[in-house]
């Protein structure tokens, strides 16, 4: 087999994402490895060496994934519907209408009746289905499926993915970012390959597992982090490599005033020397302030004293102001930043904060809408539910900061070095 | 010379690109070439000697006749925003969500059609560099030709190729099972996607397709799943500027808050005060809609 062919397909110890239409969830398979559905505890290990992009269904009875051929998963929208329009004159909730019980709906179950085709079983038993409005029809079919198909594809993890995942079941703890926002975050940064990028990451190191993706490992990375360790889940769901993970500098944001030319750092060294550690420096000269950090720490704060960046991504939890502000001027000049927030109060105290600065061009605060379309034949329309913010985004460009509305004054009595013409 | 970061240098050098920013809503892009006949830029500022930018430094400011302008490296949202046109283009929302739908990255293979002004091209190009190429496709010969020349002048010949070619009728050339994403930005898209499909590799790979009417998605839309793509999802994704500004309104104070007055000693002459705030506001007219985009999977 081809390394390449190989790579197609699902290792041990393999990051993978467990998609549904409406629904994703990141797991870890392999050997022993389970994963926790609708409280159901499953085995991965059938995954093991089925190709990425596998369609497998959970049987319940054994709790295992079952490989299932790939049926347009529209089909059964498409079926049983004709225009819209249907007439609902005689519909009567009797409660009656469901021609199976759930004794013989689960009987069907047990038999080994599978997703779609119990789906099509419990339509065709249903005696006011026919009668329901093209709406009403939708929303029945689409809970009769919420309810009856465990039916999943396995997937390498990928940005968009990330957010499906969790955009179906923790978006508060990303800050509300959607990947819309996301996307253009990205866009905005021009984050690429080589990039230094500077990550202030409050959402699960979602915008560091971003910047990752798109510098490829071939960049740098600052991760200020909340908390005194990072922790990363979103990051951690990739599995990218080691040799990655590398180029990543972690900085807690406790530690973030390090960085200011105003602090001095000092070893942490051995346990015992700890304490005298700090006395044993005695007379440096009074402004500066002494910190003590571990090497990981101090290694990321070097870096940032040493570099400036390409591109700085920032969604937190933090008020954005104070941070934004302190962080700025480790960017090269002509290179951008974008904030991400929930809220539009703290972005638009930044933009004003921004604004008088002279040193940041294209200030632009934008919020986004994303909407959904189910396109059917004769039945195309909105979703009937859409997600109601993104959050916002503020953005703008580092440059340099002169005087120059004072050269300006001198340029017109002075003709000058020729930076201007005719 | 200088789209991407890894080849930015500092100061503005003989060949690159440069974007002029005059005020928030005008930015110009100035090739610099000395050999080239039209080295002055006129500029509500005043005119600007292209050939005295050289060895300054970006993001820095040049005073003017009347004002100032300042130096900015390119990027491909700036490049959108200063391109000359030859099409209809796409922008910032719709770019940015089919780099993230089409799951780029550095490395990905991506082909396009069709290549129009390259609004979407130059931000598939950062994003697939170093080692990810962008096979562009275009049947209009002047489109193509200038195409050409705008990639060599951004110093992106080894990420893009630019291809003359009808792809309703031959696809995407000579490329079979060798691409990770198509994106298609076309008036019948349905008609590339026999062609798409094969140009893809199977097992996950992605397409994309930009429309401004729904009856193109619903063609598409079926001809997608005709061809065995799967996981379909149309979408249409729009950006609003805010505008932050502190705005004032009169509050009506009542009586008894009039009778004790300012401080005690004082009472105001009419009941009204001022209060101030903060705010974004929502401009009178915003963007209603660019185009619908439908992405799909490959397996
Ligand atoms: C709307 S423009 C694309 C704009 C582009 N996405 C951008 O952002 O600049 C559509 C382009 O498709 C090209 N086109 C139309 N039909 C084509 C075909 N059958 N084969 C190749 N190109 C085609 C047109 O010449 C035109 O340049």
């Amino acid at each position: 087999m081809t390394s390449e062919a190989s790579a197609s397909l699902i290792q041990d110890g393999a990051r993978v994402i467990f998609q549904r239409k409406d629904w994703s969830k990141e797991a870890t398979v392999g050997a022993g490895k389970s994963l926790v559905i609708s409280k159901l505890k499953i085995k991965t290990d059938e995954v093991i060496g089925l190709p990425y992009g596998t369609l497998v269904e959970l049987n319940k009875q054994t709790g295992k994934f079952d490989r299932v051929e790939a049926v347009e998963e529209d089909d059964f929208a498409d079926i049983e519907f004709g225009e819209a329009g249907g007439d609902n004159r005689n519909l009567v909730d009797t409660g009656t209408a469901q021609g199976l019980s759930t004794g013989e709906i689960a009987e069907l179950k047990i038999s080994g009746v599978k997703g779609m085709e119990l789906i099509n079983n419990i339509v065709q038993n249903s005696s006011t289905f026919g009668d329901r409005q093209e709406y009403g029809k939708e929303k029945y079919v689409a809970k009769k499926k919420e309810k009856h198909i465990y039916r999943f594809r396995i997937l390498r993890p990928t940005l968009r993915l990330a957010c499906d995942v969790y955009s179906s079941m923790k978006v508060n703890k990303i800050n509300h970012i959607r990947v819309d926002t996301l996307a253009i975050m990205l866009s905005l940064s021009n984050i690429q390959a080589g990039s230094k990028v500077l990550v202030v990451d409050g959402v699960q190191g979602l915008l560091l597992a971003a910047a990752m993706e798109r510098t490829g490992g071939t960049g740098k990375i600052v991760h200020v982090h909340p908390g005194p360790q990072p922790i990363i889940p979103a990051y951690d769901l990739f599995g990218f490599p080691d040799s990655w993970t590398d180029t990543i500098h972690h900085l807690s944001i406790d530690n973030l005033e390090v960085v200011s030319s105003h602090v001095e750092i000092l070893p942490k060294g051995e346990e015992s020397m700890e304490t005298d550690g700090a006395s044993s420096d005695g007379p440096v000269e009074p402004p500066l302030k002494k910190r003590k950090l571990n090497a990981l720490q101090t290694a990321s704060a070097n870096y940032m004293k040493e570099n400036t960046m390409d591109a700085l991504i920032m969604a937190s939890r933090h008020h954005p102001k104070s941070i934004l502000l302190f962080l700025l001027p480790f960017l090269s000049l002509s290179k951008n930043f974008v904030v991400h927030c929930a809220y539009r109060e703290p972005l638009v105290d930044t933009f004003q904060a921004l604004r008088g600065l002279g040193s940041v061009l294209r200030i632009c605060l934008n919020d986004t809408a994303l909407r959904y379309y189910q396109v059917l034949p004769s039945r195309t329309h909105p979703e009937n539910s859409m997600s109601g913010s993104g959050g916002f985004l503020l953005s703008g460009t580092t440059v340099e900061k002169g005087a120059a509305a004072v050269v300006e004054k001198e340029q017109e009595s002075v003709p000058e070095d020729g930076k201007e013409e005719e | 010379m200088s789209f991407l970061t890894s080849s930015n240098h500092p100061t503005v050098a003989e060949g690159d690109t440069v974007m002029i920013y005059i005020d928030y809503s005008t930015i110009l892009a100035a090739q610099i070439d000395l050999s080239a006949k039209q080295s002055v830029i006129h500029t509500k500022k005043g005119p600007v000697s292209l050939k005295n930018l050289i060895g300054h430094r970006y993001g820095t400011k040049l005073t003017c006749k009347s004002g100032y302008v300042q130096i900015l490296q390119p990027t491909p949202e700036l490049w959108t925003k200063t391109l000359p046109f030859r099409t209809q283009i796409l922008y910032l929302p719709d770019i940015s969500m089919i780099v993230m739908h089409l799951d780029l990255k550095p490395g990905s293979l991506v082909g396009e059609s069709g290549t129009g002004s390259g609004s979407l091209s130059h931000a598939i190009a950062r994003t697939v560099a170093p080692s990810g190429h962008l096979y562009t496709f275009d049947y209009h010969d002047v489109r193509v030709q200038q195409a050409r020349k705008e990639v060599v002048q951004h110093g992106l010949e080894d990420i893009i190729t630019v291809q003359l070619a009808d792809v309703y009728e031959n696809g995407y050339g000579t490329l079979e099972n060798h691409l990770d994403a198509v994106m298609l930005d076309l008036p019948m898209p349905w008609l590339a996607i026999p062609h798409a499909k094969k140009a893809l590799k199977k097992g996950g790979s992605r397409v994309g397709s930009f429309s401004p009417c729904i009856e193109q998605v619903q063609r598409t839309c079926e001809e997608l799943k005709k061809h065995g793509f799967s996981d379909l999802v149309t979408l249409e994704c729009l950006m609003r500027p805010l505008e932050v500004k502190v705005m004032n309104m009169n509050s009506w104070q009542p009586p008894e808050v009039r009778a004790a007055g300012v401080d005690g000693d004082r009472r105001p002459k009419t009941p009204f005060s001022q209060i101030s705030f903060s705010t974004a506001i929502i401009p009178k007219e915003v963007p209603g809609h660019s185009g619908f985009l439908t992405f799909a999977s490959l397996f």
